[in-house]
């Protein structure tokens, strides 16, 4: 898979992963469901979150040694922003949390399989 | 020299009487460098001693030797010739004492070291507990994520605590994990009573499970369902109050 094929899927995969956790929280929380502006606000700020990691990972050189790390780190980054707000792009702090969660989760034996098993698939053609 | 004999032979006596005299009144480096060499020996020694008499195998002998060491360097500095007591007496207390509580400190580091890694353990494996890796694991590794960020703003860390260490680039960019941070913590207060018993011990008190669990009295994978229970109460209630840009 060339570099650029590679973004693609990292991306298309992640963008797939959020439009089902989008879905399952919009139905989740009363004041957004069923509302278009709400729905709307959601697509958008998606778009946003996957645009970012689009960038992300398309600056990560293919031969970078640390390339799946760096993948799994802007996973990361993504998941802890959509479930936390956007908002949080603008503190520092947040980038620290992003790191002790990463830490945490790289070092962890009973999460090896789990982190390995998104890697894995991150990595891989579709 | 035996081990544990602190005097010296006259001659040694008188050659060492000889070079202190060269380094206090006349500065005289390379007998400066002479008597250390001498007394890095005899620190060593002590560190000797003492390691055969420690108490537990935490620490290898390097700390030992180098807690010696430095404390020996210590009695060099502050020792006075003239106040007729071999350096060797002088500096033995100070060597034990350097030693015994720089062994003191580490110890109490190590343990903290491995009770903290007990409490990573724990949560890691209670956030993963019937999360089986399934496809990608993409919705698993997400809400182990969340758990995990979850707990460390739980957690009373001073990386998240106001006008801490932290170094304030930004204070107003610094806002929006603390009040995210404010929000969780009251939300505790909802919690039913033996999850907020279970947050409140482990995040706010650094308890490790097992150790809730004799508290409570009950089993440790009770108190691990309870941890992974509350987490989840509280992101739902989270997700609920905080004025998020987007959900998912």
């Amino acid at each position: 898979m060339s570099g650029i094929d590679s973004v693609q899927h990292i991306v298309a995969v992640i963008h797939q992963e959020f439009s089902v956790r989008l879905a399952s929280s919009s139905r989740a929380r009363p004041e957004a469901s069923g509302t278009r502006k709400g729905e709307a606000a959601a697509r958008r700020a998606s778009g946003t979150v996957v645009e970012r990691i689009r960038s992300q990972i398309a600056a990560i050189d293919p031969d970078d040694l640390a390339r799946e790390r760096k993948v799994f780190r802007s996973f990361l980054e993504a998941v802890l922003v959509c479930e936390l707000g956007d908002r949080l792009l603008l503190d520092p702090a947040f980038f620290e949390l992003v790191d002790r969660v990463e830490r945490h989760m790289l070092e962890s034996p009973s999460l090896r399989d789990h982190v390995a098993a998104v890697v894995k698939a991150l990595s891989q053609p579709s | 020299m035996a081990e544990d004999d602190l005097t010296l032979e006259p001659d040694e006596a008188q050659r060492e009487a000889l070079l202190w005299q060269r380094w206090r009144c006349e500065g005289d480096l390379a007998a400066r460098d002479l008597l250390v060499e001498q007394y890095t020996l005899f620190a060593h020694i002590m560190a000797k001693k003492l390691y055969r008499g420690r108490y537990g195998d935490e620490l290898p002998f390097a700390d030992y030797l180098q807690f010696a060491t430095l404390g020996m360097m210590e009695a060099f500095e502050h020792y006075d010739p003239a106040k007729g007591a071999s350096f060797r007496t002088y500096s033995a207390l100070r060597i034990r004492g350097a030693v015994l509580d720089g062994v003191g400190v580490m110890s109490e580091r190590h343990q903290q070291i491995a009770s903290w890694r007990q409490i990573r353990q724990d949560r890691s494996a209670s956030l993963a507990a019937g999360k089986p890796v399934r496809g990608g694991g993409f919705a698993e590794l997400a809400e182990i994520a969340i758990g995990l960020a979850l707990g460390y703003m739980l957690e009373g860390s001073t990386m998240y605590q106001e006008g801490g260490e932290q170094s304030d680039q930004n204070a107003y960019a610094r806002v929006e994990l603390s009040q995210l941070k404010r929000q969780l913590h009251a939300l505790i207060e909802q919690l039913p009573a033996s999850e907020r018993y279970v947050v409140k011990a482990h995040y706010l008190h650094h308890t490790a499970f097992v150790d809730i669990a004799m508290a409570r009295n009950i089993t440790k994978v009770r108190v691990s369902q309870l941890h992974q229970q509350a987490l989840g109460r509280l992101r739902k209630a989270l997700a609920a109050v905080a004025p998020c840009d987007m959900a998912w």
